[in-house]
């Protein structure tokens, strides 16, 4: 999955928020409502019930939360045995309809239809673009999941330290070769340090565009465009990872690539000191540069244009989870009532929180306080598991990034960093693959098609360097003949609309 | 007189059944507060460990959340058949009777020669010290622990940086498929060979201090008394933990492989509950979950009952 932490120090930052100054209750629902809420936090799980900024949000709003959090790398595993018992919370995130499990409860009338409620709470409905509504319903028309929106453009940079760059005479690369060259030269140079590093296969999704295909995602056959073939079916898609490997092979790609259970083990290593390049998350730019500042000084970092001419980022479908209402919940029109609100009158409090404590104001604009300045009960972890949903207008928000730098003392960067940005989404690869549509073959045996067949090459090809293109074929047969041959043939005739996805115009 | 006694009939020696169950009844009520204090545990077993079984039946069904259990229509074999019908199966079994087999040989007689060694320490404040040490291991979770091995002995872990540092070459001890099953195992052993240990230096506390004098007199140095006496006595302990041990085959230890393995010894790392918390339950395929754990349980059970038929033929004291 994506990583979004660094959306959630951003976004997050100015996602739920308190206003010390009101005593007055806000809330759209007349009495006090409890309902209790489970989510994934992407943050340490060190939050603590009640803390003075969820008294605070509870008390403007008028309703009591009872959260359970679970760390996002378990949610799946420990919300499945949540959804098994049949006893689920009254709000509870999930995959949504894309995946079978959710769907099937869904069906089965686990969760409360809410089209009713969208047209009673216009700003929840506002919030979500129609075509994306359009798209969770059901074969009856009904809708039941709340999507949690992100930006589908989340190119990841890759990072370098210039420092390093500029004091060995290292150019920074314009191509793959030239970056196979690069690598060389940097362990070369640097030989106590990782030349590059990245923390797993997702993160290789803009160099796979070097290769001229959007990593993971199906997209139109070569012979024949109508045609949709999954990612491990595609040539260039093979061709990035045997390219990995050999990276790898090379020593030139981190030796705890594959091994190190933590995600963001490579930009750690980036922001300490003992890596040179790494892949993240175009947002992580403010936290790189203060963090390794505070180990080196002189630190600096600069980020690699997009490496070729086919070279772009993989947009991703913009809804990463989301949240059932359940059907037994006592009031949903309080919740719905709520969750208005924090989208109308209780917005400011969403996006910025408090005065002095998530933000401050510099010359009447408000920016956002990094966790180091903020007092630890306000900080992230506090905060993001009270948060639900954002509108999708402001999950790109140029302003408030802006300001974001400057208060991390890097403004000047900004427009660096966007224009980056801009590099890397200006030629964009797609998933053309409606995760809306479900193969039945995939959704009953999809996993252990994958699992009996295609699992080795697909998560041991990068670190095991036995593995051969011709293992990778074979794997690819096989699982075509096991049943992979049905989902084909029932993800192309299912979906009728092959054309290339379009998910930023709503 | 002895004819009159060789024709009349039989004495019964066992009372009719109403006095029996008068007497037997009598008895409970006698010792009815040694009973009481049982009866935490019986329920306990009954709740948690009898009563769960009813949902074994989600094994044969195509589970539906919302509808229940009992709601669920049946699908006969259908779970056991994917189990046994995939493509890994062989693979998994392979790994996971290998991994186990390998615990039992190799990490068996550990604790025996560790608590052996333990007993003969004369410092008593030596002694708890080192037991202190080596029985910490245990009280830390795997995931904990997988991370210590993973700094020790990963590719830019303490071992390997000193390799590198001094001229050397990175020895690949996690994602080398010929050394995987050694860490495990090893790192398997270092972890609970401690806490195996106090089982025995029970036992051994319990062996008569009369039969070393006896043995000593007798000219047995330290070895001959060790060999004739010390595991002699810790024979019918490791009998009943060996039996009890094998009840556990399929079970290679979930919890270190799942943090320690990685793609590059999936062949020689994947076992069954790996792959069934990937295919089963994180894809919310409980029904899948539980088919494999009653097999699992099933061959458990059929382990320890010939395990233990073994050991009674053998006229080893056996667990019934």
């Amino acid at each position: 999955m994506v990583n979004r932490r660094q959306f959630l120090t951003g976004a997050l930052l100015a996602t739920v928020s308190i206003s010390a100054c009101s005593g007055k209750q806000e809330g759209g629902s007349s009495g006090r409502f409890s309902f209790t809420y489970l989510r994934p936090t992407w943050g340490p799980a060190t939050y603590t019930k009640n803390g003075p900024f969820e008294k605070e949000l509870e008390r403007r709003a008028g309703v009591s939360i009872d959260v359970q959090i679970i760390p996002v790398i378990d949610y799946d595993t420990k919300v499945n045995t949540i959804l098994a018992s049949g006893d689920i919370p009254d709000v509870i995130w999930g995959s949504g309809p894309t995946s079978g499990t959710w769907r099937s409860a869904q069906d089965e009338g686990a969760f409360l239809p809410i089209d009713d409620y969208l047209d009673k709470y216009p700003a929840v409905r506002k919030a979500v673009p129609d075509s994306i509504w359009k798209m969770l319903r059901d074969d009856k028309g009904d809708t039941y999941f709340v999507p949690n929106l992100i930006w589908p453009q989340v190119p990841f940079f890759l990072y370098y330290r210039k420092d390093l760059f500029d004091k060995a005479g290292i150019a920074e690369p314009a191509s793959l070769e030239e970056f196979q060259a690069t690598l060389e030269q940097v362990k070369k140079a640097y030989p106590k340090m990782v030349p590059f590093t990245m923390g797993y296969e997702w993160h290789a999704k803009e160099i796979a565009t070097s290769f001229g295909t959007g990593m993971f995602g199906w997209e139109p056959a070569p012979d024949d465009p109508d045609t949709l073939a999954p990612w491990f079916m595609k040539e260039k898609e093979i061709d990035l990872y045997f390219w990995l490997q050999d990276l790898h092979k090379k020593g030139l790609l981190d030796p705890d690539y594959g091994v190190s259970k933590e995600p963001n083990f490579s930009t750690a290593k980036l922001k300490a000191d003992k890596a040179v390049m790494a892949i993240e998350h175009w947002g992580a730019y403010t936290s790189i540069v203060t963090e390794l500042r505070t180990i080196r000084s002189d630190g600096a970092v600069s980020v690699v244009s997009p490496l070729g001419e086919t070279a772009g980022s993989r947009a991703v479908f913009p809804v990463d989870r989301g949240f059932y209402v359940s059907a037994k919940i006592k009031d949903p029109d309080g919740f719905f009532a709520f969750l208005n609100w924090t989208l109308t009158e209780g917005s400011e409090l969403r996006r910025w929180g408090v005065e002095g404590k998530t933000y401050k104001v510099e010359n009447g604009t408000k920016v956002s306080l990094q966790d180091a300045e903020r007092p630890k009960s306000y900080q992230g972890p506090q905060i993001e598991p009270l948060g639900f949903i954002g509108p999708f207008s402001e999950k790109l928000d140029w302003d408030g990034m802006r300001t974001n730098f400057e208060g991390a003392g890097i403004g000047k960067d900004f427009d660096y960093i966007k224009g980056k940005f801009d590099d890397y989404t200006r030629q964009e690869y797609f998933d053309y693959r409606d995760p809306t549509v479900v193969s039945p073959t995939d959704a009953k045996k999809g996993t252990q098609l994958f699992e009996d067949n295609l699992q080795k090459v697909a998560q041991s090809t990068i670190v095991n360097h036995k593995v051969t293109r011709a293992e990778w074929a074979a794997a690819v047969e096989k699982w075509k003949r096991a049943g992979g041959n049905a989902i084909l043939e029932e993800v192309n005739s299912l979906q009728k609309d092959k054309s290339k996805p379009e998910y930023t115009t709503g | 007189m002895s004819e009159v006694r060789a024709a009349a009939p039989p004495r019964r020696r066992a009372t009719p059944a109403p006095r029996g169950h008068q007497s037997k009844a009598a008895l409970v009520w006698r010792y009815r507060w040694i009973y009481a204090l049982i009866l935490p545990t019986v329920i306990y077993f009954v709740l948690f460990a009898y009563l769960p079984m009813i949902g074994l039946q989600i094994a044969f069904k195509d589970f539906k959340v919302f509808a229940g259990m009992w709601e669920s229509p049946w699908v006969g074999l259908e779970h056991f058949r994917t189990m046994f019908g995939s493509e890994k199966f062989p693979e998994l079994i392979r790994n996971t009777l290998l991994i186990s087999f390998y615990r039992i040989l190799f990490g068996f007689p550990v604790p025996i020669i560790f608590a052996l060694l333990l007993n003969e320490v004369r410092r008593m404040w030596f002694k708890r010290g080192v037991q202190t040490v080596t029985y910490f291991p245990h009280f830390l979770s795997w995931v904990v622990f997988a991370g210590i091995v993973i700094n020790i002995l990963g590719p830019t872990g303490i071992v390997n940086t000193l390799l590198v540092n001094t001229g050397g070459d990175r020895i690949n001890f996690l994602t080398n498929p010929d050394s995987f099953r050694a860490v495990l195992v090893l790192t398997g052993i270092m972890k609970e060979f401690g806490w195996g240990a106090i089982i025995y230096l029970a036992a051994l506390s319990s062996i008569d201090p009369e039969l070393y004098e006896a043995a000593r007199v007798d000219g047995a140095r330290k070895l001959r008394q060790i060999w004739h006496v010390t595991l002699p006595g810790l024979r019918p302990v490791m009998a009943v933990l060996l039996v009890l041990s094998l009840g556990g085959l399929l079970d290679a230890g979930f919890d270190q492989v799942f943090q320690l393995q990685n793609g590059a010894v999936l062949e020689v790392g994947d076992i069954i509950d790996t792959y069934v918390y990937r295919a089963g339950l994180l894809e919310a395929q409980f029904e899948l979950a539980t088919a494999v754990g009653l097999f699992k349980g099933v061959v458990g059970l059929a382990m320890i009952v010939s395990a233990n038929w073994v050991l009674r033929r053998m006229g080893q004291r056996s667990i019934w």
